[in-house]
């Protein structure tokens, strides 16, 4: 009698573990709109999946911090199923098999993985790296030229003809610094996926695909740096370090590039024709795909993972991914989304919105991700600046010096 | 409990008393001390297991150009923000003690009052002070004439700005414990001083100045300890930027330990900066054992 009330009670409890829902925590690395559109999709994925997965949005501070946070918590063994990182700090997770490979989930969800395609490629490579795919775009953009249409005009330049090339811009930017000593043609600051599109589009480079070998003295990053230094010299580019959203706002800066995430921002603040144009190149049209995707660790019970993996199904959905596009200004992820009657009624309203998606087709490259990236980057943007305010710099000995300096971070990574 | 022997049931008292406050120790101080010591031996970046590599994160830290470099820049950070401030703070005390003062309370209170700031918050008010086209600090200047200067993106003033923060923040808490002292050199050596008709500045150099030695070793014991850990404007105002002029031996630390994962690096650069910490308070104290006088 005693052992079948034990069995039973046993019995019991076992099914009220099986029974209760299986919780996923998701770590988010955002506020304001962003999170509460993420937590509207948690919401609702919840109501959809009731009694069987719990999915608990949890924020976990800036990029930066989240990154802290994880390796802290990897320490302690209490990490999130899913984590919203930024593209540019996966390195270490990927060196050190962090990451769940989702090409486990998708061989066995043939209903899915026919929906792959539907996904732009250039998303899909971005997040596929030794040809297995880690992880799915969330909040991805581009950097756009806006460009100030009433400065323009006001200089004799076709605001509806923006330049496309590098030396067009330096040469508009002349036209423009005849109307007065404090307007700038271009403005000039530190965002790291800006710095890495300067290189790229002179035909440079800042590390090699292998993840060996420094570039940052390839003939193309100098040309890049002595054609912005040339014009910080000439007074006709502007460089600001820390008040950015003043300086655009101001009236009197011609270009500059920053986020298509920024569109909404300046449309709502700037108090001139504000213009949206594709990021310009010269030797080479490379825009990074800036941003964060979602990751799932490995390190978790098959059964969690499962539940993980339908909630990131879900998030990346055709109507979820307009969703969030629609709400936050990031790109949707899926060719479906931007199809959608909503977003092209967008684009027919805004056609500054559709650039970037223009670009991302074109040009849009995976910025460095390898491990010891935040070092190097850091190296290069150092030097930056000290080409950026030592007007009698010389790029080239800047470079060299920071190329060994970085090789020697990377051989000893 | 009758069945223990009473200096066993007074130490017993005595170690439940001190607990709270000896655990917290251990576990957040001696701790983490000895552990970032161990660490100091290894290669980790929380991902990956650990790996020993023996002296490898000291002889890469005393061959490195930035850590000399950061080093540099805390020791410039360090010479002039503790004498600046010690001047300052003494100067504060002299004036908020005059017996005539209207007001001694409420300036006190105002002088104190960035102590109490939190620095994070602080450090966000000083950037909109610096800010170079509509800051305060420059507009100020312009009354003297003096051009726009990009306090936070020119790597000639970053550091100076740097300074002024430092010092706002602590000329506060010198000036308190400088009151202090000022408080208790007893009124009757002034008293004699003024039946000889000594000047006031003669009775500063011979009786406030000396007396005053103890509180002057503790301020710059403290100043020096404070100064050398500068970490938080640092932080929030310019990332060690630009072009490294602000890259504090803290800010170095906390960038390779939380940017770029190199736990074992940083550990050692830590173990660094404790032992030089060690041996400056020492010497301090040595060069100053002839110098203070105790009332």
């Amino acid at each position: 009698m005693k052992k079948a009330v034990t069995t039973v009670v046993l019995l019991l409890c076992a099914m009220m573990i099986f029974a209760a829902p299986v919780k996923v925590i998701v770590w988010y690395a955002q506020t304001g709109v962003y999170s509460q559109t993420l937590l509207e999709l948690i919401d609702e994925f919840n109501k959809l999946n009731e009694g069987k997965i719990v999915v608990e949005g949890v924020y976990s501070g800036s990029y930066e911090d989240t990154m802290q946070k994880l390796v802290a918590s990897m320490v302690a063994g209490n990490l999130p199923h899913i984590a919203q990182i930024e593209q540019s700090r996966i390195g270490q997770f990927l060196d050190g098999d962090a990451f769940q490979n989702l090409d486990e989930f998708i061989n066995k969800d043939p209903e899915f993985k026919a929906t792959l395609s539907d996904f732009f490629p250039r998303f899909i490579s971005a997040n596929t790296f030794f040809g297995k795919l880690y992880g799915f775009p969330l909040n991805t953009s581009t950097p756009l030229m806006y460009i100030n249409r009433d400065v323009f005009r006001a200089a004799g330049l076709d605001p509806d003809n923006p330049p496309r090339t590098w030396m067009e811009v330096y040469q508009a930017s002349k036209v423009i610094k005849t109307l007065g000593d404090d307007f700038y043609g271009y403005r000039l600051g530190d965002d790291d996926w800006i710095l890495e599109s300067y290189a790229w589009q002179f035909g440079g480079d800042i590390v090699s695909e292998d993840g060996m070998t420094v570039l940052l003295d390839s003939p193309g990053t100098v040309d890049a740096w002595k054609f912005f230094q040339k014009g910080l010299q000439e007074g006709v580019f502007v460089y600001s370090r820390t008040n950015g959203n003043a300086m655009d706002l101001s009236g009197k800066i011609g270009m500059v590039c920053r986020s298509t995430g920024s569109l909404a921002y300046l449309k709502e603040n700037a108090k001139f024709d504000l213009g949206a144009t594709f990021m310009p190149y010269q030797i080479k049209k490379a825009t990074p795909i800036g941003g964060a995707n979602i990751y799932m660790f490995k390190n978790k019970p098959q059964n969690e993972k499962q539940a993980a993996w339908e909630f990131m199904k879900f998030v990346t959905a055709t109507p979820n991914t307009k969703k969030w596009a629609l709400a936050t200004g990031y790109m949707a992820s899926r060719i479906s989304a931007y199809e959608s009657p909503e977003i092209q009624e967008l684009f027919s309203k805004d056609p500054r919105a559709e650039v970037t998606y223009l670009q991302l087709q074109e040009s849009a490259f995976r910025r460095p991700y390898i491990g010891p990236y935040r070092e190097i980057f850091n190296i290069m943007l150092s030097s930056w600046q000290t080409i950026m305010t030592d007007m009698n710099a010389d790029v080239e000995a800047v470079l060299k010096s920071a190329t060994e300096k970085a090789q020697k971070v990377l051989n000893e990574y | 409990m009758p069945f223990m022997r009473r200096r066993t049931r007074e130490a017993l008292a005595g170690w439940i008393f001190i607990s709270p406050a000896l655990v917290t120790q251990v576990l957040f101080i001696y701790f983490p001390l000895g552990w970032s010591f161990f660490v100091s031996f290894f290669r980790w970046n929380l991902i990956r297991p650990m790996r020993y590599i023996g002296f490898d994160n000291y002889t890469s830290m005393f061959t490195s150009s930035d850590f000399w470099h950061s080093l540099s820049v805390t020791f410039v950070y360090v010479a002039v923000t503790v004498p600046v401030s010690i001047f300052i703070g003494l100067l504060l005390a002299l004036l908020v003690n005059l017996p005539w003062l209207k007001g001694k309370g409420a300036f006190r209170t105002f002088f104190y009052v960035p102590v109490i700031t939190s620095m994070a918050a602080a450090a966000v008010i000083w950037a909109w002070i610096f800010e170079s086209n509509v800051g305060l600090l420059n507009y100020f200047l312009s009354w003297f004439g003096i051009k726009s200067i990009n306090w936070l993106s020119d790597p000639n003033y970053a550091l100076v700005a740097m300074m002024i923060i430092g010092i706002w923040k602590r000329i506060g808490y010198n000036m308190v414990l400088f009151l202090a002292g000022l408080q208790v050199i007893p009124r009757t050596y002034y008293e004699a001083a003024d039946i000889d008709g000594a000047t006031p500045f003669k009775k500063f150099l011979s009786i406030t100045w000396p007396l005053l030695s103890p509180t002057t070793l503790f301020v710059t014991v403290m100043q020096f300890i404070a100064s050398f850990r500068v970490f938080v404007s640092v932080s929030v105002m310019t990332r060690g930027g630009p072009a490294q002029s602000t890259q504090v031996i803290t800010f170095y630390l906390y960038e390779n330990a939380f940017a770029y994962l190199k736990f074992g690096y940083a550990a050692a650069i830590s173990v660094f900066m404790f032992v030089l910490m060690i041996i400056f308070t020492l010497i301090q104290f040595r060069f100053s054992k002839k110098r203070v006088h105790y009332l």
